[in-house]
């Protein structure tokens, strides 16, 4: 029977060194100001204690039986999507939210599968048309006017 | 006491065809607004308040009222549907509803959820017509010992939404209480885990962080859908969806009842207290829902009484935070606050003339969020087979629009980049949240709920110090009592309704 340890255990260590960040963060300030924030660090001391105590516990079980909450196939194709989106955003600050969204949707639709260039053309046209006219043009988001290159142009 | 005479005038008023243009136009509107992801009622509410400037009093604030209710509502399509609340008020719909989808019921998810929102409306609007002047007065008790017991209250919802873990549920409900102490601090206006940004200084807005731990972080578990071959819609069986029908067998529909009446009465009175709000009231009447539910283990895994339960609360809290708004100048909500600035905007002034000088007007404006609510219940019932679709669209299609929404969304709230970021960050949070075992929710409610607690808690104390302690300023506060009373018994809950239930089931047995 294989054992190994829990990943709550490391989720446990996590959440005190998180609770440790805090405690840091809040020790310059004045004691009033400081005394909601301390308390709930406390708190979430406490509850960092209980998840590790309980991944100890979970760790007694054979290591076939424990349920894997993190692992490298699971988190990979989130953490790209996640840094398209960073590079969206990093685009809509540097060359405006129009832009950006007319490269962003079809590199993601593409990511996700979507193979007909057709209807990858066809959302992003449709939808930056609809937005244009409902929220710049009808609404007065000034969504347009934002971005360096927007402001070039 | 209803005016006979200026309740007719009132009705009078709506019979003009830009009034009844302005009803179906922010009817309609505010169920599109909320059901793009991002796009709040107060969003809504504050993009169309410039566009009724030429319009009317009545017309222009019947369209106002009409975008706020049906906004909320419309919040409940993509929850339902796709796992991402529309807005904020409906992400407790989210639960249940999207696991209803998953089963092939989100057609009957949606047409309960579109009672629900209708009846839950509708009696508001009743209770804000007949007793508005009482109720609002009533709030006006209201002291910060109060606001702190109320907040309490709310956190004890917390321990319902935990999820599989207990323990996780309360870190993750403890971690959005100390990120709602971000900012300067209220009392002595010190600047708290800033990290010495300007833009944190003001705290970290709400709405950005709740799409992007419900939105953000749900495109990300779409994408790794899509890539362990789920390429289809965020359905598992689509022809269950074109099958499903509108609303549920009646059996099962007339169980939904009282928990429609029981959240539309407590969604009220939730929505006329202060800063409680839509957001709030769902959440309560979430967990009111699953406590005297007699089949609470279905909470969480697709239970219809879960989305009656928080659609009818967060609809009825629409109208409560009306009343205070017009009786008193208390607004109840966040749109309740935009909603003021509407009517300074056409010379309307909350309080007394508005029963008196302008009676006809404000009558008016109460019968069209009245006829609102039933027109919003109509259109939901007749469109809900064609909204529904919107849940057959590929993932591929869905997940990039969605991104592109928030991004829009989270931009137009104070046209600023920086919130874009903060969504950015809370969709990391949210799914690495989501895969350690920590539920969102609880997140959400503790940043709602962190400033009213603390800021409310802290006034309190001072107070207390000039009245002789704590003991005597709590003993001499009836309403604080009641609170507090009803705090315990929120907390004992489970415990009672599990002897209850254990008991009916020996009953049953015995007959």
């Amino acid at each position: 029977m294989k054992k190994q340890i829990h990943q709550d255990v490391i989720i446990g260590f996590v959440c005190l060194a998180l609770c440790l960040l805090f405690y840091a963060m809040n020790r310059p300030l004045p004691s009033e100001a400081a005394m909601m924030p301390n308390l709930l660090v406390g708190l979430m001391t406490v509850l960092s204690a209980c998840i590790l105590y309980q991944g100890v516990v979970k760790s007694k079980a054979p290591a076939e039986e424990q349920k894997k909450l993190f692992t490298w196939d699971g988190v990979k194709i989130p953490l790209i999507t996640w840094g398209i989106v960073l590079a969206y955003v990093l685009l809509f600050y540097f060359v405006g939210y129009f832009v950006a969204t007319a490269i962003i949707i079809p590199v993601l639709m593409r990511f996700m599968k979507q193979t007909s260039w057709k209807l990858i053309l066809a959302i992003d046209a449709g939808y930056l048309l609809v937005i244009y006219f409902v929220f710049v043009r009808t609404l007065n988001v000034s969504v347009d006017g934002f971005g360096l290159l927007s402001r070039l142009l | 006491m209803v005016d006979a005479a200026s309740l007719i005038a009132g009705f009078q008023s709506l019979l003009s065809l830009d009034v009844l243009i302005a009803l179906i136009a922010g009817t309609v509107g505010g169920m599109v607004i909320g059901a793009l992801p991002g796009f709040s009622a107060a969003m809504g509410v504050s993009l169309l308040i410039p566009i009724t400037y030429g319009m009317s009093p009545v017309a222009a604030l019947t369209m106002l009222v009409a975008m706020y209710t049906s906004a909320i509502y419309g919040g409940s399509i993509t929850a339902i549907l796709c796992h991402t609340p529309g807005t904020p008020a409906s992400a407790a719909t989210a639960i249940d509803g999207y696991q209803l989808t998953k089963q092939g019921r989100g057609m009957e998810a949606m047409g309960v959820a579109t009672l629900g929102s209708a009846v839950g409306g509708t009696v508001s609007a009743i209770a804000m017509l007949l007793i508005a002047p009482a109720l609002g007065a009533f709030s006006l008790k209201f002291s910060v010992l109060e606001y702190f017991l109320l907040a309490v209250f709310g956190l004890t919802v917390i321990a319902s939404l935990a999820g599989e873990s207990l323990i996780k549920g309360l870190f993750s409900g403890v971690l959005g209480l100390l990120l709602g102490c971000v900012g300067l601090d209220a009392i002595s206006g010190y600047p708290r885990m800033t990290m010495g940004l300007v833009q944190l200084e003001d705290g970290i807005n709400f709405v950005p962080a709740l799409i992007g731990l419900f939105s953000v972080a749900q495109v990300m578990t779409l994408a790794y859908d899509v890539h362990h071959g789920k390429s289809g819609s965020v359905i598992e069986d689509e022809e269950n969806l074109k099958k499903g029908r509108a609303l549920p067998p009646w059996s099962e529909l007339k169980t939904l009842v009282p928990t429609m009446v029981r959240c539309s009465l407590v969604g009220t009175l939730v929505g006329i207290v202060p800063a409680a709000g839509a957001g709030v009231s769902s959440w309560i009447c979430y967990s009111m829902g699953k406590k005297f539910s007699k089949h609470p283990e279905k909470f969480g895994h697709g239970a219809l009484e879960g989305v009656a339960s928080c659609e009818t609360g967060n609809n009825a809290a629409t109208g409560g935070a009306l009343i205070p708004l017009i009786t008193l100048a208390l607004p109840g909500s966040t749109v309740a606050a935009i909603l003021l600035g509407g009517m300074m905007i056409h010379g309307l002034t909350p309080g007394a003339s508005m029963f008196t000088k302008n009676a006809a007007t404000t009558y008016g404006i109460m019968i069209g969020f009245l006829l609102a609510n039933i027109l919003m219940g109509a259109i939901g019932l007749f469109a809900a087979r064609y909204i529904a679709r919107v849940s057959s669209l590929p993932m591929g299609i869905l997940g990039p629009v969605i991104v592109a929404l928030c991004a829009i969304g989270t931009f137009a709230i104070r046209n600023n980049i920086f919130d874009v970021g903060v969504m950015l960050v809370f969709g990391l949070i949210g799914f690495i949240l989501k895969k350690a075992g920590f539920a969102a929710p609880p997140m959400i409610l503790g940043m709602v709920l962190s400033e009213i607690c603390e800021s409310n808690w802290r006034r309190a104390v001072i107070l207390a110090g000039a009245k002789g302690g704590m003991l005597n300023y709590f003993l001499g506060r009836p309403i604080a009592i009641v609170l507090a009373v009803l705090i315990v018994a929120s907390l004992f809950s489970p415990v009672i309704m599990k002897i209850v239930n254990k008991k009916a089931h020996a009953i049953e047995k015995q007959s």
